[in-house]
C-alpha cells in the first residue's frame, strides 16, 4: 500500500470540473457584465445547467434570462454570487470527504446547530450594506479587466461607517481588504497577470455577507484545559486575524477547536508588533501562542462549529505543554481529536484546514517551476510556505532541518499542500512556530499612533 | 491578459517596509499624490501636511502647509516635504513612488529619494488648498487604531495573508 500522501495527489475529478466550470464563469467578472460574447453567455448555461432541480436553479434561471436582455439587476447578481458560492461549498464537501479517508478519519459534514436568535441589523447598518451591494454590483458591471479609480474611490467614505460597525465586522473586514487589494493595483493595465479567481471569491463573498448577517453558529459554555498547538495569522493592510488552533479536553473528548484574535490595524504595523494589538486583552491566550503554555478554560463560549468566543479573563495559563507529543495524535491514521463541521453558510475550499503530522518526510526545495514539497514514501505534498503571512514560521529552511512536521492540509490553485504550523528537531529548543518571536519587535509604531489618536481624534469627539 | 487559474489566497504586492513613524507619521500613495503628515520640529500639537502630485507629463507638483493651510516657511523643496520623500522612499521604494508619480525614462533600479527626484521634473508649489483632504486622510487612517476589537471569528479573512 503507497503512502496515504498519494491519495491527495490529484483532487477529484468533479472538484476539478468545478473549477473548470468556474473559471469560463469568472471571465464574465473580468470583461464585465455589460459585454459579455457568446462564450461567457455559454459558461453562464452551463452554470445553469449544474445548479438546475436545486433550490437556486430557477434563480439562476431568470437571472442568467435578464443577464442576456441586459438588465442588471442587484438579484441577478446575486443569483450569481450564491451559484458560484454553492458550487465552491460542493468542491469543499467533496475535498474535506477525500482528506478525511486519506486521513483515516471521519469526514464532518453536518451543518452545526446555528442560533437564530440574533437580533435585527439597526436601520442605518441595512443601509450600509445596501450601498456595498451597489458598489458590487458596479464593479461586475465595470469588469475588474477594465477598473478605474473613479468606480473604486468613491466607495471610502461607506467603507468607513461599515468599520465602525462592529456588528457588521466579518463584511467590513472583507471589503475593507477587497477595496484596498484593488485601489493599490491600479492602473490595472500594468497588472500582468489580473488575479481572476481570487477577486470573483471576494466579490461572490462579499455579495453574500452582505444580503443578511450571516447566522452565527450556536454557543454553549465550555471548559477544561486547552492545549494551543500552532497559530495561523491572516492579514491585510487594515486588518489583522490571529487563529490559535488547539485540542480542548483529552481522550475520548478531545474536540480540535479555534481561537480567534482580531483587530483593524494601520498598513505599517506589520510582523511581530502585530501581537501589541492584543497585549492588553488577551494575554492568556497569548501566552499559549508564544510560549505553549496550557490554559485551564471556565465557561469559555464554545460555537457549535469549534470556535471560541474568546474571554480572556475565563483563562489562566500553566505550564509548557509538550507539543511534540500532542501533535502526533494527528499522524496520518492516528486518532485525532474531534473535528467540527463548518457552517454551511462559510463552507468554501479555502476553509480546509485538516491538522496532519508528518514524521521523517525529507523536505525537497523548490525550484523556478514548483515551490518546496514534503516527501514521505515516494509521495510527495507541497509545502504552502508562500500561503503563510511573512511574520509566520515555521519557515521553509526551518522546516528543512526539522524531523517532524505539523501543519493544515490546505488545497489551493488545483492542489493540496500543507501549511506547517510547528516543526520540531531533535533538540528541546528546535521547536518553531509562529508567535515564537513575539517579543521581537524593535520600534513602537502602535504608541506613536495612539499618541496621536487620543490627541486627534477623541478632542474632536 | 492572462489569470492565475484558481489561486484564491495571494499575497499581492510587495510589503511596506516598517519605519520610525515620530517624524512622518502618516505617509501614503493615494490619487496621483505621495502624501502625508510631518511632525513640526519644534511644537509637538504643530503638524504639516505635505505631498508631491503628478501633474501629468512627468512633472511634479508639491505642497506643504499647516493644516489650516497656511504654508510652510521653508519654501520651494522645504526640509518636511525632503523628509515626507524619504519616507516614502523607505515604505514603499523609490522604483514605486516614481512610477506612481508617473516620472518617465528608466524607473528600474531606482533606490534613493534623490533617484525620484531625478526622474521627476519639479514644477513648483500646486495651486489647489489641500491640506484639509490631506489631514482628513490622516484622521481616517488614526482611526484604524482605534476601532473595537474582536474574538468572534471571521472566515472572510482566509482569503489574506499579507499586508
Amino acid at each position: 500500500m503507497g503512502s496515504p500522501l498519494d491519495a491527495l495527489r490529484t483532487a477529484p475529478e468533479a472538484v476539478t470540473r468545478a473549477e473548470t466550470l468556474l473559471t469560463q464563469v469568472d471571465a464574465c467578472l473580468s470583461m464585465g457584465l455589460g459585454r459579455l460574447g457568446a462564450e461567457q453567455l455559454s459558461a453562464l448555461d452551463s452554470l445553469a445547467r449544474s445548479l438546475q432541480g436545486t433550490p437556486l436553479g430557477a434563480p439562476l434561471a431568470d437571472a442568467i434570462k435578464a443577464l442576456r436582455r441586459s438588465e442588471f439587476s442587484e438579484r441577478a447578481l446575486l443569483s450569481l454570487a450564491a451559484a458560484r458560492g454553492a458550487l465552491q461549498g460542493a468542491m469543499h464537501d467533496a475535498l474535506l470527504a477525500q482528506a478525511s479517508q486519506a486521513l483515516g478519519r471521519p469526514a464532518p459534514l453536518s451543518a452545526p446547530p446555528l442560533d437564530t436568535e440574533v437580533q435585527e441589523l439597526a436601520s442605518h447598518q441595512v443601509t450600509y450594506l445596501e450601498s456595498a451591494r451597489q458598489w458590487l454590483v458596479e464593479l461586475a458591471l465595470a469588469g475588474f479587466a477594465r477598473l478605474g479609480p473613479e468606480a473604486l474611490l468613491p466607495f471610502a467614505a461607506t467603507l468607513e461607517k461599515l468599520q465602525g460597525e462592529p456588528r457588521l465586522v466579518r463584511q467590513s473586514s472583507l471589503l475593507t481588504g477587497l477595496y484596498q487589494e484593488l485601489v493599490s493595483s491600479l492602473p490595472i493595465d500594468g497588472m500582468g497577470a489580473l488575479p481572476l479567481y481570487r477577486w470573483a471569491d471576494l466579490w461572490s463573498r462579499a455579495m453574500l455577507v452582505c444580503v443578511r448577517a450571516p447566522l452565527p453558529a450556536k454557543e454553549e459554555a465550555a471548559s477544561g484545559e486547552l492545549r494551543v498547538l500552532g497559530t495561523v495569522l491572516r492579514h491585510h493592510p487594515n486588518f489583522v486575524s490571529v487563529v490559535a488552533y488547539g485540542v480542548l479536553g483529552a481522550g475520548d473528548s478531545a474536540r480540535w477547536v479555534r481561537a480567534s484574535l482580531a483587530s483593524y490595524k494601520v498598513d505599517v504595523l506589520t510582523g511581530a508588533e502585530v501581537w501589541r494589538l492584543f497585549a492588553s486583552s488577551a494575554p492568556n491566550l497569548l501566552k499559549a501562542i508564544t510560549e505553549r503554555a496550557s490554559l485551564s478554560l471556565k465557561a469559555m463560549p464554545l460555537s457549535s462549529a469549534h470556535d471560541f468566543l474568546w474571554e480572556d479573563k475565563k483563562a489562566s495559563a500553566g505550564a509548557v505543554i509538550d507539543s511534540v507529543a500532542e501533535v502526533r495524535a494527528f499522524a496520518l491514521g492516528g486518532k485525532a481529536a474531534l473535528r467540527a463541521p463548518l457552517a454551511a453558510f462559510d463552507r468554501h475550499p479555502v476553509q480546509l484546514a485538516e491538522p496532519v503530522f508528518v514524521e521523517g518526510a525529507a523536505l525537497q526545495k523548490g525550484d523556478g517551476t514548483r515551490g518546496p514539497a514534503l516527501v514521505l514514501e515516494g509521495a510527495s505534498l507541497p509545502l504552502l510556505t508562500r500561503r503563510m503571512s511573512q511574520a509566520a514560521e515555521p519557515t521553509e529552511e526551518q522546516v528543512s532541518g526539522a524531523t517532524g512536521v505539523f501543519g493544515l492540509l490546505r488545497y489551493d490553485a488545483g492542489a493540496w499542500g500543507l501549511e506547517p504550523l510547528l516543526a520540531f528537531g531533535k533538540g528541546k529548543k528546535d521547536i518553531f512556530h509562529t508567535g515564537r518571536e513575539a517579543s521581537k519587535y524593535k520600534s513602537d509604531s502602535l504608541a506613536v499612533l495612539q499618541e496621536r489618536a487620543s490627541r486627534l481624534l477623541r478632542a474632536k469627539s | 491578459m492572462s489569470t492565475l487559474d484558481l489561486q484564491s489566497v495571494l499575497a499581492l504586492g510587495a510589503p511596506l517596509r516598517p519605519r520610525k513613524l515620530k517624524d512622518v507619521p502618516f505617509v501614503e500613495l493615494h490619487n496621483r499624490r505621495v502624501q502625508g503628515v510631518v511632525s513640526s520640529g519644534s511644537d509637538i500639537n504643530r503638524v504639516y501636511v505635505s505631498f508631491f502630485e503628478a501633474a501629468g507629463g512627468g512633472a511634479v507638483q508639491y505642497s506643504c502647509s499647516t493644516n489650516n493651510n497656511r504654508p510652510c516657511g521653508g519654501g520651494g523643496l522645504c526640509k518636511h516635504l525632503g523628509w515626507l520623500m524619504g519616507e516614502a522612499v523607505l515604505q514603499y521604494g523609490a522604483e514605486r513612488v516614481a512610477r506612481f508619480l508617473e516620472a518617465t525614462g528608466d524607473l528600474d533600479n531606482l533606490k534613493t529619494a534623490n533617484d525620484v527626484y531625478s526622474r521627476c521634473r519639479m514644477a513648483g508649489r500646486a495651486g489647489r488648498e489641500d491640506a484639509g483632504v490631506v489631514f482628513s486622510r490622516f484622521l481616517s487612517y488614526l482611526r484604524y487604531i482605534e476601532r473595537e476589537q474582536t474574538t468572534q471569528p471571521i472566515p472572510e479573512l482566509a482569503w489574506f495573508i499579507s499586508g
